[in-house]
Parts: C-alpha cells; structure tokens; sequence
C-alpha cells in the first residue's frame, strides 16, 4: 500500500538528471531552412527551435529500440534507454537575453561578468503555479513546482551545464550554400563571447534539410556532406523534408512545454488568454508522423553518433592533460611550491592570462584557458555521462583550488555539485545491488559533507553574493536526492535532515519576498505537503518487519468499538482495548506527517482549490477520520480540522445546490 | 513571557485534560491579563495537533531511557516540546515558546537549565495529582477530567513552577 501518496523521489531524480543535467545544444537555422520545414508542416507560425526543442527529450519522444552506449574513463561500457539534450538558441541569443532582462542595462559585450543574475523569480513561480493549480492535481503539481525550480538558461562562469556542448546549424540544401554556411560559423566564431566560455570544446554539426521531390538521386547531397566536411571540418546530417499533407498518415501532438521555464510558462499563459491568433502560444502543436519519425531518428543519430563520442573523447583528454598530472605526486609537489614561493601578492589579481592564479576577482570568472575552468567542465560533463563517482572525484579535487583563489561561486557551485555527484552515485539504479553503505559511511556522507557543505553555500550564495534563488534551488535538489537515498536504503534517521532543510527552505522563500510583502501560499502549501510526505515515509521497521506496517494500515479505519470476545459472556467495559498501532509503536511517524498535511491543507483550503485538499486529505486518514465530523477530540470546533471538514462540507452543500 | 499549552492524553491518543497559560514568574506588563496565553489564533488551532504529532517522539523516547521525564523532545515552529510518561502510559505533554511573544526563537541558554528543572517539577507533581483523580472510584482511564478542583490544582502548580 502506498502510503501517503506523494511524487516519487526517482522520478524527481530522473527529471532532474532531464532538466539540469543534460547537455546544451544550440540551434541556429538560416531563413531558407526556416522556410522549407514551415512548408513541410504547413504551419507558418512556427520556428525550427519549437520543433526541434520537445526531441531534446528522447525518453518521451523515443525511436524504436533506441540505445545510448556511453564508455566512462575506465573504459566500462554502459546503456542507457534514453540521453536527453537541450536545444536552446544559440549562445550569443542567450547571452543578450540575459543582458536584457538585467536592469543594469549594460551593453552587450561585457556579458555574465561582474554581477550575478537570481535564477528566478520567485513571485513569478508563486503566481505560475497558483494559476497551474488550476488544471494540474495531485503529485504533479509538486512534480511542476520542482521542475521550474531546477530549469534555467542562466550561463553563468562557475557553472558549465548550460554552456552549449554542441553548436549545430541548419541549412537548406537547395537554397544555402556552402559559402553561406561558411560566413554563418565565422560569423559565429567573431562573436564576443564571454571570457570564460570555452568556444574551442564546441562539438560543430550540420544539419542539411533538402526535399526529395526536387532532386532525383540523394548522391549530390551526400557529394555536399563531404565538401562540407572538407572544407570546414564539421560533421552533418541530411533530413528529407517533404510535404506532407495533413491528413495522410495522422498527425503526432508535439508538447510545447517541454524544458520551459517560469518566464516562458507565464508568457505563454498571457498569450493564451489574450490570444488572437489561434497558434500563438499553444501548448501543443500538430506535427505529421512521417516528419516526426524521420526527426527522431536524425536526433537519435546526432546524439549516438557524434555528441556522445564527441563528450567521452574531450572527457578523455582533459582527465589525460590536465587532472591525472595534477592528482600525481609531483603536481601535488608543484601546486604547493607554488603557493610558498608566490611572494609576489599584486602580480596575480588583474591579468587573467598570469600563470599563477586565472582567477578574475573582480569580475568572479576563471579565463577559459585556465585549468580550474576545464576541469569544471569536466567533472560537470561526466555527470552528463552519468559517470558520477569520477564526477565526484573531480569536484572534490578542484574545490581546494577554488578556496585558494577565493572565487567562493565556484566554491559555492562546487560544494552542491559535491553533494549532488556524491547521493547521485550512490543512488544510481545500476548500483542499486550494491549493498547498503554501513553506518560508517553514512554518518560521514551526513556529518562531514551534506551538512558542513550545506552551511557553508548557504552562507556564500545568502551573504556573499545575495543570491538567494541558487541557495533555495540547490536545497530543493538535494531534499529530493536525499529522499531517493532514504527510500533506495531504508534510511529514516534521515528524515529529520531533509525536514530540517526543508524547513530552511520555507524560510528561504519566505526570507526572499519579505521586502515586497508578498505572501507565498502556493509553495509553502507543497513544502508542507513534501514535509508531510517525507515524515509519512519515515519508517524504521526493517525491510523483513514490514509485514507489520501493513497490519496497521489495515486496521487503519478507527473503529470505535472494540472487537468482541467470543469466550467472555459479560465483557469488561473498563479494559482498555488494544491498540492498533502495538506493533509499529514509535517506529512511524505518521502522527507527524498528518500535522504538516494538515497545514498544507489549510493553505489550499485558504485559496479555495478543494481538488488539491481533497487529495491531501487522503493523506490523513491513517490518522484521522476524514469522511464525516466526529466527536473525537481532533473535531472540537476551535481547531483547524473542524474548520477544514466543515469548508469542504459546505462547498459540497453549494455545489449540490447548483446541480 | 513565555506561554505554555499543558496537555494530559490518555492511552487512545485523546486529549483528557488541557490548560493553556502564561508564566506569572517575570514581569507582568500590565495590559495584558496575567496567565493569559500569548499564541495567535493560528498557532492555537493546532496546538492539539503539535501535542499529537509529539506521540510519535515520545514512544520512540520512551524506550531510550529508564526516567519518566523525556525531557525536550521535538520543537516545532519555534515552539519547544517536553514530555513526561507515566506508567500507566499517559502522556503529559507541555508546548511553550521559549521567548513569550508567539513568535519563534531560540531558547536563551541561561533560561534553559532552570527551566528544564522547573518543568520537570512541574510534570511530577502534575502525574501525582492525576494519580488522585485516578483513585477516585467515578472516575475510569482515558475519560476527560472536569473536576474544578483538579483545575485549581493545576494552575497552582502552574504559578508555582512555570
């Protein structure tokens, strides 16, 4: 039995490794490649970027048999079902819409350096989620209040999981030629990036749309691919395009909501209430079958065959050229010469390219030639290659690097990647037969990593560089993660952790828009609900003990009258009867988790969504009776369960009444 | 000035007595009415609940120490729990902010030893009262205690230790 009913902690983790964790490929498409697939769809309204964005997500929008091989530094093959990418708009788009939604107002070169951007908005995500209540029940709305949390397109230096890992141009066969797509890359390649970003590490692809109805034979294509890749050294792949009509072989429903963030959600929503035109800003666009299978198999290809190679080959050489000499004994030796014979404090600060120290410290970046920053990016694209102990390995080496130059965003970033990479490892479902890390481990992993690490960002992020929304989103992660690893292990000391960090995270929020006096109902009601959730969960019975969980539940339902004995003729009024719970006596928590609900209630119930109460209602009933009012103690007419039962007895009454 | 929320519970997990009260010890500042509690409404509509959600803690404490005396068990929302068991399995229960005010914070250490005294007096002499009320024949376990004179009772040792 399910009990209480919450999101699962895996496929928060799933999403996670989704949303944040994958890699960034940046779409740039001519007018002409534009055009030919508005043709082919019959669709005017549309860009390639809309259509190619939902693909990104091969676990939803999956090809027959499709398999991601994925070779780690041990040279240890492993599958995967699916290896979601992103496709955002290419980086100098990014870039410039993030200089323009800063109000500072900067011109666009002096990009992402200096001072930091919040991650979001939290008033824009309270209002999102109130108007989402709406439509989405139950556990996705806490599923939708994650994944907005986590998905960002912020590129910021100390963090390279948005970076692109790949540039890919589209262009029209019949139309572009080669000397377009040349000037297209230089032109690409001119753009001033920032500092930090590492344009070199750009995985260069192309894809050629062309319509077989106006060529004969596909040879003169394949002629261009080689000229392509001789002339300018970039792979590509072809896409026939051709008309289909509409009502041929049925559409397939393209989501448009996939990877968006709360800005975009709230834009789209605007559109939609105000819209004129019918496919502005719609959820969903029609996209014929024909086209769609032919695009997720290019994807598929793309990403099997060129993005993955191209990540392990970098990943390769990078832990060759620069991590495995700085873990040696003589790059041990070095870095601490360096640092006792370093008297010269004033060479350092303001050149990036010094040899000693790469560390900007008046704008917060590392150079893109510095070690400290490829490292970053290595130890973050294993984690895109799910290979997150040598992740792990890697955070932890370059952390002390950050704590000597004092570039405390990186140390900050570095510390919840640590955590991260750390639960993530242990969680991995192939490890799961793994047996449980003993209490050693665990008292370790919590006492010298999760919690220290935990303080010491919060303190940076809140203090230092008063960004509160990356402080709350990494607590958010790592509630989940910890979760995972509470529910994979059947570990429920933790849970007074991850209802200590959530907790934090109310505060947070709350901390967040005390200056404005707004007021958080939405969110708080689905913390509460995950405090709830998680103390629900907390169960220390072992896994062979658990039969006597289930004997509880079912005797759940409060009966008030006790079972009759057979052989007492007269039975004794004044013997107490036996509890249900004798069983499982202290060893639960759910007294503690029907509080949390029951205040996640009232924070429903205050914006009158009785879908979302009734659901959490559920929730209690392990506890308490939730079907009628009672003369138990918890329906006395001064408390709030009174108050609740009564609302929804009264809506009942109204909604009876207008039928 | 501190408030407190005293709860008795009977073995079916049902409140049988509650008092609710402020401390008489430091300075009264005159407009408000001597030991009359300082939670707001929305603290106080759950205070029943908080006192049922410690059951949990309590019966995993009990099994941890030989004393009757739990001592801190939980806290919630700024609001501090101690317990006290007795050995026909019910439960006292005391809720009370640490720095008066209905609103959170942290307990101020040199409080936190005389008060722990205090309360654990207080839960003693609490249990021998109800151990009377037990003795008396019209009463039976787990039904609700009205007798005046326990109130009296109660709210003297109220005054007196808290």
């Amino acid at each position: 039995m399910n009990y209480p009913e919450g999101l699962e902690p895996y496929i928060a983790r799933q999403s996670l490794l989704r949303h944040t964790f994958s890699p960034v490929v940046s779409l740039q498409a001519t007018y002409n490649a534009e055009s030919l697939l508005r043709k082919g769809i019959g669709n005017h309204d549309i860009s390639l970027l809309q259509i190619f964005r939902p693909y990104g997500n091969n676990a939803l929008y999956s090809t027959n048999d499709q398999v991601f091989k994925v070779t780690n530094n041990q040279l240890i093959t492993r599958t995967y079902a699916s290896f979601p990418v992103r496709f955002e708009p290419p980086l100098p788009e990014l870039v410039s819409i993030m200089n323009g939604s800063s109000a500072s107002g900067r011109t666009g070169n002096a990009v992402g350096e200096g001072k930091l951007q919040q991650l979001f908005s939290v008033s824009s995500l309270e209002v999102l989620l109130k108007h989402s209540s709406a439509v989405v029940r139950d556990k996705t709305l806490y599923r939708l209040y994650f994944e907005k949390v986590i998905t960002s397109k912020c590129v910021v230096p100390f963090d390279t999981f948005n970076h692109p890992a790949s540039q890919i141009f589209v262009i029209d066969y019949h139309n572009d030629t080669l000397a377009n797509l040349r000037q297209n890359i230089v032109n690409f390649r001119n753009f001033n990036f920032p500092k930090y970003f590492q344009l070199d590490d750009l995985l260069v692809f192309v894809f050629i749309l062309y319509d077989p109805s106006q060529i004969n034979d596909t040879s003169k294509v394949q002629l261009f691919q080689t000229e392509i890749k001789n002339q300018l050294d970039a792979n590509s792949i072809i896409v026939p395009i051709t008309e289909y009509g509409k009502s041929e072989d049925g559409s397939f429903k393209l989501s448009q909501t996939e990877n968006s963030t709360i800005e975009e959600d709230i834009q789209r929503i605007f559109l939609q209430s105000n819209a004129k035109c019918s496919s502005v800003g719609m959820d969903f666009i029609d996209i014929p079958s024909g086209l769609d299978q032919s695009l997720r198999k290019k994807i598929y290809d793309f990403i099997s065959k060129y993005l993955i190679p191209h990540m392990e080959k970098k990943v390769r050489v990078w832990d060759d050229q620069i991590l495995s000499p700085k873990r040696s004994i003589t790059g041990r030796f070095f870095s601490v010469s360096k640092r006792l014979f370093n008297n010269n404090e004033y060479s350092n600060i303001m050149s990036p390219d010094s040899a000693h120290s790469s560390y900007n410290s008046n704008e917060n970046y590392y150079h893109k030639s510095a070690p400290e920053q490829t490292l970053r990016k290595l130890a973050d694209w294993s984690i895109i290659l799910k290979d997150f102990k040598y992740a792990y390995s890697t955070y932890d080496v370059i952390k002390k690097d950050y704590v000597n130059d004092k570039a405390w965003a990186y140390v900050a970033s570095t510390q919840e990647m640590c955590i991260i990479s750390l639960i993530l490892a242990q969680t991995q479902k192939s490890n799961s037969s793994a047996s449980k890390p003993d209490k050693n481990t665990l008292r370790k992993i919590r006492h010298d990593i999760i919690e220290p690490y935990l303080d010491n960002l919060s303190y940076t992020f809140n203090s230092r560089l008063n960004l509160r929304t990356y402080h709350i989103r990494t607590l958010v992660i790592v509630i989940e993660l910890l979760l995972c690893m509470c529910e994979t292990y059947n570990i429920p000391s933790w849970s007074d952790l991850i209802e200590k960090n959530l907790c934090k995270c109310i505060s947070e929020f709350d901390a967040h828009l005390a200056p404005s006096s707004q007021k958080l109902q939405v969110v708080r009601g689905l913390l509460y609900e995950r405090i709830g959730y998680t103390l629900g969960k907390c169960i220390f019975l072992h896994d062979e003990d658990r039969r006597l969980l289930s004997i509880f539940q079912k005797s759940a339902p409060k009966t008030d009258t006790p079972a009759k004995d057979d052989e007492e003729v007269e039975p004794n009024p004044y013997k107490l009867e036996k509890r249900a719970d004798i069983g499982i006596m202290g060893l639960a928590r759910f007294r503690q988790s029907s509080i949390w609900y029951i205040l996640s209630i009232k924070e429903w119930m205050l914006l009158e969504n009785y879908a979302q109460v009734n659901y959490l209602l559920q929730n209690i009933k392990m506890t308490f009776n939730i079907d009628d009012i009672t003369k138990e103690w918890y329906d006395r007419d001064d408390l709030v369960l009174y108050f609740i039962k009564n609302k929804i007895l009264q809506n009942k009454g109204v909604s009876n009444g207008d039928t | 000035m501190s408030s407190y929320y005293f709860v008795i519970i009977g073995t079916r997990d049902n409140p049988i007595y509650e008092l609710e009260f402020s401390s008489f010890r430091s300075g009264v500042s005159g407009i408000q009415v001597p030991g009359k509690s300082q939670f707001s409404p929305s603290v106080k509509e759950i205070l029943p609940f908080i006192s049922h959600s410690a059951l949990d803690i309590i019966e995993d404490a009990q099994w941890s120490t030989n004393s009757f005396n739990l001592g801190k068990i939980d806290s919630f929302y700024g609001l501090m729990i101690n317990a006290f068991i007795s050995q026909g399995n019910i439960k006292y229960v005391l809720c009370y902010d640490a720095n008066g005010s209905g609103t959170n914070g942290s307990s101020s250490p040199s409080l936190n030893k005389n008060d722990e005294n205090s309360i654990k007096q207080f839960f003693t002499e609490a249990n021998e009262l109800y151990v009377k009320c037990l003795l008396n024949p019209f009463y039976s376990v787990n039904n609700a205690i009205t007798s005046p004179d326990f109130d009296h009772r109660m709210k003297l040792l109220a005054r007196k230790y808290l």
